[in-house]
């Protein structure tokens, strides 16, 4: 069902036409909102949704959709009865590989009041489904694969309630971390003397940002992020049982993490959303001289501030086998 | 005019708390939110200090007139014409707080849970409840307030235990980020309600071992502070302060969002604190009503209040509906009237009761 009016609230009206029943919004599980209208600012939408008394904020999730909503919600569910309860399904899931955030309404509306903080939401868009095949179908043949499949990847970012810009799947992690909230991802990273590719799954993560107020007024900030990691998968001959070793990938994750994480600041830099929340960790350390700054915070703090990335963590555990499979002749 | 009743200081404790806790934990969050932000928790504090101050100056101000209710005394305290002139600010006090807590009852279903339903229906039939229940007697009132009050004490602690793993510690900074002043400001609704303890100078004549009744007093309000801490914490904590301010009832927002992965049957448990609350907010009409009745009859030397009842709660239930358009209306007359006007009848005429007292000590004491 579709309908559409000026308002969000109009448009249930159009609903109205449609069915005959009313719509329940206490069952409202996601939310979708266009690329466009979040670039327009998403305020106004929300407004509808947080004054109804049946909507319930802590959970539905959010996302902004890259493609047509409506197409993205027609894309047939396998597994779960609408395609509504296939994303709520995944987003509760914490499997482990996802490269979004998950962003609850009501936390979306708290980094948007919060002081020298921004939103952010995951991105969900189609994508092409491989395994769709164009055949005639029989009655008693199990049901087609679709044509088109979701894919939840990614994060926009948004400064106030309009959206400025995207995070790829590795800004994205960074994201994760810095915030502590990188907890079910797997990470690849290269070992470069022998070019070989390393993965691990993520087991802790904790993250903060510590503002460094200066005597003379200067701002700076420190994101400091741990992690506990396991080994996942080695591609090359890698003796993972020696600590040195251990040491050595250890450093190489927590460089790569940093660089993830610099990539995801560039971002907020260059847009001038504090997706990060750098200002209102200035504001909680320090708030006589945010109110001096926080006009300002955003234009001129925020995209020349120091910022340093500590990324400490360490491999805890190399999984049930120690050294990689290597066939003594190749 | 005589109350048959007697009641245990344990029961008047539950009355106390009864008297305030209900509709306090609604709007407290978001009130005191809206101005004192990260350190919204701070205002009950300062609230709770002249709290006790009243409770315990209201407890033994009663005590010295252990047979008389404050519509009894107040005559002898300070002669006839200015006696029964206190006597009527305070069944006035009793009448305008049970005329907003019908609207607020009220206000709350319909905003949370029954849009379509008008205000009359929901003040009907609590008031019809709370004409029952005045009807039977303190005894009566006492008792089933007992089992409610502990049950909706109860409730908090639950909340307590489901919103303690979500709380965010960095809700609560900066300190003091805007200075004193918008934390003592907003102290001034949370001081008001916890004067409503002073209704302790109604019950005293009927307490069973009058020795209790400042302790009684005193616990009543540390429990309510306590009761008011949990909640005021919680939703700061959960909700961050700026989108707390942004609620009318930000407590119902939190108990809303109560989920714990792998227990789905077990959430959206608005609807158990909604009955709760319902009951504790009925045991809040009926304490008002009642005391402002037992003064009304006492003002007039009636030998019974009975025949006052439905007559008062007719007009009452005319009264609370329409005295105010629209809920923002309402809204910001209890945010900013309500709490003036009760805060300065009861610690104003308390403690000017209480200076007159002291001062004619003496002259009392040689009395008696």
């Amino acid at each position: 069902m579709v309908g559409s009016g000026r308002t969000l609230a109009e448009a249930r009206n159009e609903i109205a036409s449609i069915t005959p029943r009313r719509l329940f919004l206490a069952h409202t599980r996601v939310l979708l909102l266009d690329e466009a209208l979040t670039r327009d600012g998403v305020s106004k939408v929300l407004d509808h949704l947080i004054r109804n008394r049946e909507v319930r904020r802590e959970i539905v999730w959010i996302f902004v959709a890259v493609d047509d909503p409506i197409v993205i919600l027609d894309v047939p569910a396998p597994i779960a009865i609408c395609s509504a309860d296939r994303i709520d399904q995944i987003m509760r899931a914490r499997l482990p590989g996802q490269y979004f955030p998950r962003v609850r309404l009501t936390e979306f509306l708290r980094e948007m009041e919060a002081e020298g903080a921004d939103p952010f939401a995951p991105l969900i868009a189609l994508a092409s489904n491989e395994a769709f095949q164009q055949v005639t179908r029989l009655p008693q043949d199990p049901s087609p694969e679709p044509l088109h499949n979701i894919k939840i990847e990614g994060t926009g970012v948004f400064r106030g309630d309009r959206l400025v810009g995207f995070l790829n799947r590795s800004q994205t992690q960074g994201l994760l971390f810095a915030r502590g909230e990188a907890l079910q991802g797997r990470f690849v990273f290269v070992e470069p003397e022998m070019d070989c590719l390393i993965t691990v799954g993520q087991l802790r993560n904790r993250g903060s940002v510590i503002p460094r107020l200066g005597e003379d007024g200067r701002i700076a900030a420190e994101i400091r992020v741990e992690f506990e990691v396991f080994l996942e998968q080695i591609e090359c001959n890698l003796d993972v049982g020696q600590p040195d070793v251990m040491q050595r990938l250890e450093e190489l994750l927590a460089n790569q993490i940093r660089e993830q994480i610099y990539s995801a600041l560039a971002v907020s830099r260059r847009t001038g959303s504090d997706f990060f929340g750098l200002g209102s960790a200035v504001h909680r350390a320090d708030p006589a001289r945010w109110k001096e700054v926080r006009e300002r915070w955003r234009d001129e703090f925020l995209p020349t501030i120091d910022i340093d990335v500590i990324v400490e963590g360490r491999i805890r555990d190399t999984g049930t086998i120690v050294k990689p499979l290597e066939p003594p002749l190749r | 005019m005589r109350e048959e009743g007697r009641i245990s200081s344990y029961q008047a404790m539950n009355f106390i708390i009864a008297i305030i806790l209900p509709t306090a934990i609604l709007v407290l969050p978001s009130l005191t939110a809206e101005r004192a932000a990260e350190n919204a928790w701070l205002s009950p504090v300062i609230a709770f200090v002249l709290g006790l101050g009243i409770a315990y100056v209201a407890a033994s101000l009663a005590l010295r007139f252990p047979d008389k209710t404050v519509i009894q005394f107040a005559p002898s305290l300070l002669g006839p014409v200015l006696g029964k002139i206190v006597g009527l600010v305070f069944i006035g006090y009793f009448f305008f707080i049970t005329i907003v807590v019908q609207r607020e009852f009220a206000e709350l279903m319909t905003n949370l849970f029954y849009d379509r339903t008008p205000n009359i229906v929901f003040v009907g039939l609590l008031t019809g409840l709370a004409v029952y229940v005045v009807y039977k007697g303190l005894e009566v009132l006492a008792r089933v307030n007992d089992i409610i009050i502990l049950l909706f004490l109860f409730s908090i602690l639950f909340f307590l235990v489901v919103v303690i793993k979500d709380l965010r510690p960095q809700a609560f900074l900066p300190f003091l980020g805007e200075g004193i002043g918008p934390v003592v400001f907003s102290a001034i609704p949370p001081a008001a309600w916890f004067a409503e303890a002073v209704v302790i100078m109604m019950l005293v004549p009927f307490l069973q071992d009058k020795g209790k009744a400042i302790k009684a007093n005193i616990a009543a309000v540390t429990i309510v502070f306590l009761s008011l801490m949990i909640i005021t914490v919680g939703t700061i904590g959960i909700l961050g302060s700026s989108e707390t301010a942004t609620f009318h009832f930000a407590s119902f927002a939190v108990v809303r969002r109560i989920e714990f992965a792998g227990l789905e049957f077990f959430q959206r448990q608005d609807a158990l604190f909604m009955a709760l609350w319902v009951g504790a907010m009925l045991m809040k009409l009926g304490a008002f009503f009642y005391v402002g009745v037992l003064a009304l009859s006492q003002w007039f030397n009636l030998r019974s209040y009975r025949p006052i009842i439905v007559p008062l709660a007719t007009f009452f239930t005319v009264l609370s509906v329409q005295s105010w358009d629209s809920f923002s209306e309402f809204a910001l007359f209890t945010g900013q009237t309500v709490p003036l006007v009760i805060g300065s009848v009861a610690y104003g005429v308390t403690l000017f009761l209480f200076v007159v007292a002291m001062l004619r000590r003496k002259e009392l004491d040689g009395k008696a």
